[in-house]
């Protein structure tokens, strides 16, 4: 086994190595993950659903024990720790709030364990329920709250005996947009506020993307890459990053010369000068990054490829143009207000060789 | 108007059988219990209080009443107590014995209670299994009664009794989940605070169904004490049992089934008032 990396230096949640593999299964659920995040920052784990996300949240959390790997918590390493002295406030999918207590004291559970005296607990509930705006539900039973209420409380619940670190499993998955939108800026306001480290389960690309400092794409059990989110989706670090963040266009191409690689049946394609290969490999472009010309002004017609407009649809501020080009379907998209191409038109696609990123295997 | 009648229609063969299963024999009783003394010239009355003037007067009816309740509230606080864990383990278990298990712990249902009190006697009796170990091993010299009485009575109730604890106890937990547990221990509590703030709590429905059905089938409950009491055991149902077949005294059997009648109906609503405050705690 290779000897294991040391934490960085402002790790604060240093995670290594962590296996879990359930009995009966054929691969493990999670496989060698690590990555190490600093205090006070956000990481989203993304993927798709059964690629192990909420086994590597539970390992962390000490909810399942991994059979290999370790995790530190500002230093200590939590391997022998219970549950009780944790300090990880969680956010179940489920929620799992206690059905025989009301509002208040689900809340203030964590610090009638921490024996904190009634008049000082009840001072911090309200504050926790002020901060989450359930200030009127204090007496509420469970049953009678709405998903949303509901949410709020588990987070208010995990918040308020400000714990070490925050573990989030999904937990807008069972509101409407609107609310889920809503929710993802309080969950960031209040993280930042209390100055929380946070992990939080999402398999909706957007939320990563908009809410958290770091992104870790899961596939298999296995972290793909992790990075910010402007790394991820500039920077894919193979071809189901690339895939799974965004929509793009692949292209499989021999590499030509410096500056130029050749896509089969296409033509030459301009790349960045410094990118060298051999065999076969794989171009990504973002539909955004192509510029979609009508009429046949060809000023560089070795840049850019010529095709026919196959399908043009409506998203809302702007317009996906699907374009054949050869044997390929390019995804492209347009403004809104701008001169758009009918079905069948001839266009020219072309984008900046910088835009243009080389990934490992065939498309 | 036409569907509320049919829904009515659908109550009916329920409704007749339980008529004629219940309603007429308890109505029998109650009529055979304000019959006159056995032995009292024919044509004297029609109704008599005679049986029940009998029952109170005497102390010893008290003391039987008294009993009975004295072995049913031992019966309970031990057979739920010992099931909770046994029905915990099986709710809990992932392992592919888990039906094979649950199917184990109520498998001693499929053997009558008959057999089931004869067993404790092999076990329990003065030649059994228990005084032949302590004796062999020579720890006593002589043996000790285990059987005939009280204690005998109440082992053998708890272990028959614990099968329809555990199912009643299974059937209760429905808002208890290990995501629960798991998150109050994440809150800071250690285990036994998750078991008393959480997982009793939340058991609760299904340990008080449990002590009722345990309660009211120990104090109804014939054979095993009439075997395992060895005569020695004075509760309302040995003595309904001695009254009709051996004293031929149907009156005074009357007034007392009727008692117990009426301690299994305050327990009904005790059971009731108690499981309305678990539903709505305000
Ligand atoms: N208790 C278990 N026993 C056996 N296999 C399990 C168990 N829990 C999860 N798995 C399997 O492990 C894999 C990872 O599960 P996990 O729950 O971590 O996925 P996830 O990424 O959280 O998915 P989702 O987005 O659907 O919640 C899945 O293939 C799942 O079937
Ligand atoms: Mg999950």
């Amino acid at each position: 086994m290779a000897e294991t990396i040391p934490p960085a230096a402002d790790a604060f949640l240093h995670v290594r190595d962590l296996t879990k593999q359930y009995p009966g299964s054929p691969r493990p659920a999670v496989d060698r993950a690590s990555f190490d995040l600093g205090k006070g920052r956000m990481l989203a784990l993304l993927g798709s659903s059964g690629c192990g996300k909420t086994t590597l949240l539970r390992m962390i959390a000490g909810l399942v024990p991994p059979q290999g790997g370790h995790v530190m918590l500002g230093g200590r390493d939590m391997g022998h720790v219970p549950l009780h002295q944790r300090q990880m406030g969680m956010v179940f999918q489920s929620y799992a709030l206690f059905p025989h207590m009301d509002v208040a004291r689900n809340v203030g559970f964590g610090l009638e364990m921490k024996g904190m005296p009634a008049s000082q607990r009840n001072a911090a509930v309200r504050r926790m329920l002020e901060l989450t705006h359930l200030e009127n539900l204090a007496d509420r039973r469970i049953s009678a709250l709405s998903g949303g209420q509901q949410q709020r409380v588990a987070l208010a619940r995990a918040l308020a005996t400000e714990p070490a670190l925050l573990l989030l499993d999904e937990p807008l998955a069972n509101l409407d947009v609107k609310l889920r939108e809503a929710m993802r800026a309080e969950i960031r306001a209040l993280q930042k506020r209390m100055d929380v480290t946070c992990l939080f389960v999402t398999h909706d690309q957007d939320e990563a993307l908009s809410t958290a400092d770091e992104i870790a794409v899961m596939s298999e059990g296995v972290i793909q890459q992790i990075g910010t989110p402007q790394d991820i989706y500039e920077r894919p670090a193979n071809r189901f990053v690339a895939g799974f963040i965004g929509r793009a266009n692949f292209l499989p191409a021999l590499w030509q010369r410096p500056g130029w690689a050749e896509v089969p049946e296409l033509g030459l394609l301009a790349i960045a000068e410094h990118e060298r290969w051999q065999g076969t490999r794989t171009l990504m472009v973002r539909p955004h990054a192509i510029r979609v010309r009508m009429g046949g002004d060809m000023t560089d017609a070795l840049r850019a490829c010529t095709g026919h407009v196959v399908d043009l649809s409506y998203t809302g501020g702007r317009y996906g143009c699907q374009v054949r080009v050869g044997p390929y379907l390019m995804e492209t998209e347009l403004e809104a207000g701008t001169r758009l191409p009918i079905r069948g038109q001839e266009v020219q696609l072309d984008w900046p060789a910088h835009r243009t990123r080389v990934l490992d295997g065939t498309p | 108007m036409t569907t509320r009648l049919m829904h009515r229609m659908l109550l009916l063969p329920g409704l007749v059988a339980l008529v004629v299963t219940f309603c007429l024999p308890v109505a029998w009783l109650l009529h055979m219990s304000f019959m006159p003394e056995p032995d009292s010239p024919p044509g004297h009355a029609a109704i008599s209080f005679h049986a029940y003037a009998q029952v109170l007067e005497d102390g010893f009816y008290w003391w039987v009443v008294w009993q009975t309740v004295r072995i049913g509230l031992v019966v309970t606080c031990l057979t739920v107590p010992l099931s909770f864990p046994i029905a915990l383990f099986l709710s809990r278990s992932t392992s592919p014995w888990r039906g094979t298990l649950a199917a184990l712990a109520v498998a001693p249902l499929l053997t009558s209670t008959v057999i089931r009190t004869y067993g404790w006697m092999v076990i329990l009796g003065r030649h059994g299994l228990i005084n032949r170990t302590l004796l062999g091993l020579g720890v006593l010299s002589m043996p000790v009664r285990l059987d005939n009485g009280t204690f005998a009575t109440i082992v053998a109730l708890v272990e028959i009794l614990m099968p329809y604890a555990i199912i009643s106890i299974l059937g209760g937990m429905g808002r208890l989940t290990v995501e629960l547990e798991q998150a109050a221990a994440l809150l800071g509590a250690p285990l036994w605070k998750v078991f008393m703030r959480i997982t009793v709590p939340l058991a609760l429905p299904g340990l008080l169904t449990a002590s009722l059905l345990v309660f009211v089938l120990s104090i109804s409950s014939l054979v095993t004490p009439q075997l395992m009491g060895g005569g020695r055991v004075f509760v309302l149902s040995t003595e309904i049992f001695s009254q009709t077949t051996q004293a031929l005294n149907w009156p005074l059997a009357g007034a007392l089934s009727t008692l117990l009648l009426a301690l299994f109906g305050s327990v009904i609503v005790l059971y009731q008032r108690a499981a309305r405050r678990l539903e709505d705690p305000a």
